[in-house]
């Protein structure tokens, strides 16, 4: 997921948190893909920034958004200087299970994401109980 | 490389301090600092005095890096709260970081992320103000910014080097200059008279085991270095990790486990932080 301002916004894009307004009420859910209107009406109510799933704005090196299955394979180009070093090597492998853990559980949560949209229900929901999935 | 050599380099690097590009105010301050009994009121004042200075430094402050996000309006209330180290941290970061904004922001990114990291390690260790160790994790790569503004015939030969040699920025530092930014940090901190523990942490965080009296300080930075690269969260310079000393999670108490949590705090906080520029 990405934080991006409201002008680079475009259609298409998916929501990966919820627009919240100032005060805590909730405009739009997590998962809601933008429209041109859609984009309008959120810089009419002075949004100014908002997540969006995936990475899809280059904004010059930030690493924030970066998927954690993509994050497991540089392990081996991260710790390339440490092959022989016995410590290293077992940073480097447990680092890599936790990524592993970490994109299985972001891969669960966008199949679910997804097989929410199949459903007619429009409300949507506040996004926080799929956000629990990742803990 | 010979003494003569480094002497030049490091008169050249302080000389940092008289580029025109640096708030006046800075020097106001480091000498306020010397009198004890400068009131926050004063100290607010000097730094108010800048409006440009001053909208950077809330805009730090109110940053999710410290921990208040959006709550703190004026220079006086971030006194109060954050002290004036930390303020003083962040004025010398951003303005530092200023000259370089655009060909550095990778290295700016990176900064900013190990300062969040600090934060969320020493508050995992159950240190006191943990503000502090969010500073010294911005301040703890100055030295690589100072030497491009400074020797940017120096800096791109050590950018070479790094390349050609296949060598971490720090090797290659080493190599072309014969110390690296370790050094350069600590007599940057000193000309602007920042706090023993924060000096130590800047220039002990390559190797924290060989702190002398802020040891905690110096690990958790090493720590939070480490963490921002295996994230490649911004640009250290390297395209690869720094070596982790085991002795300073031992030094920490942390478990392969902390880190877990770390890491989780970290990936939430990243996507904030992406946020805070200039």
């Amino acid at each position: 997921m990405q934080k991006i301002p409201i002008d680079l916004a475009r259609s298409g894009m998916k929501l990966a948190r919820p627009v919240v307004k100032e005060g805590g009420m909730t405009i739009m859910a997590e998962g809601m893909e933008l429209t041109d209107s859609l984009i309008a009406r959120l810089q009419n109510m002075k949004i100014d920034r908002i997540t969006v799933q995936g990475h899809p704005v280059e904004m010059g090196g930030a690493g924030a958004g970066t998927k954690y299955a993509e994050r497991m394979e540089r392990m081996s180009v991260l710790f390339r200087r440490y092959g022989e070093d016995k410590w290293m090597v077992r940073v480097r492998d447990r680092m890599a299970q936790y990524f592993k853990i970490k994109a299985a559980a972001q891969e669960a949560r966008q199949k679910a994401m997804e097989s929410m949209e199949t459903e007619p229900d429009e409300h949507g929901g506040s996004g926080e109980n799929t956000m629990e999935t990742e803990a | 490389m010979d003494e003569d050599l480094k002497t030049i380099v490091k008169g050249k690097i302080l000389q940092v301090a008289d580029l025109p590009t640096l708030p006046t105010v800075l020097e106001e301050l480091t000498s306020l600092m010397a009198d004890p009994d400068a009131s926050s009121e004063a100290i607010a004042k000097v730094i108010s005095r800048d409006q440009v200075l001053s909208a950077k430094v809330l805009k730090m402050v109110n940053s999710p890096i410290y921990g208040f996000p959006g709550r703190i309006s004026s220079i006086q209330h971030a006194l109060v709260l954050l002290g004036f180290n930390v303020l003083r941290g962040i004025i010398i970061s951003t303005s530092v970081f200023d000259m370089m904004v655009m060909s550095m922001k990778g290295l700016w990114e990176h900064s900013l992320g190990c300062a969040t990291a600090c934060n969320i390690i020493a508050r995992r260790a159950g240190f006191e103000d943990p503000e502090e160790y969010a500073v010294a994790g911005l301040l703890h790569d100055l030295g690589k910014v100072v030497t491009a503004v400074q020797l940017p015939d120096l800096h791109d030969q050590i950018v070479s080097t790094v390349q050609s040699k296949e060598m971490t920025y720090f090797q290659a530092e080493k190599d072309v200059m014969g110390f690296g930014h370790d050094r350069i940090n600590a007599w940057l901190a000193r000309h602007w008279g920042l706090p023993p523990n924060i000096r130590e942490a800047m220039a002990r965080h390559h190797a924290p085991h060989l702190a002398e009296f802020y040891k905690p300080m110096s690990c958790v930075v090493h720590l939070g270095d480490f963490l921002v690269r295996l994230f490649e969260f911004g640009n250290s310079g390297d395209d690869q990790t720094a070596y982790l000393r085991p002795e300073a999670l031992i030094e920490l108490k942390f478990k392969m486990s902390d880190l877990d949590k770390v890491m989780d705090e970290m990936a939430e906080q990243f996507i904030e932080v992406s946020d805070v520029t200039f």
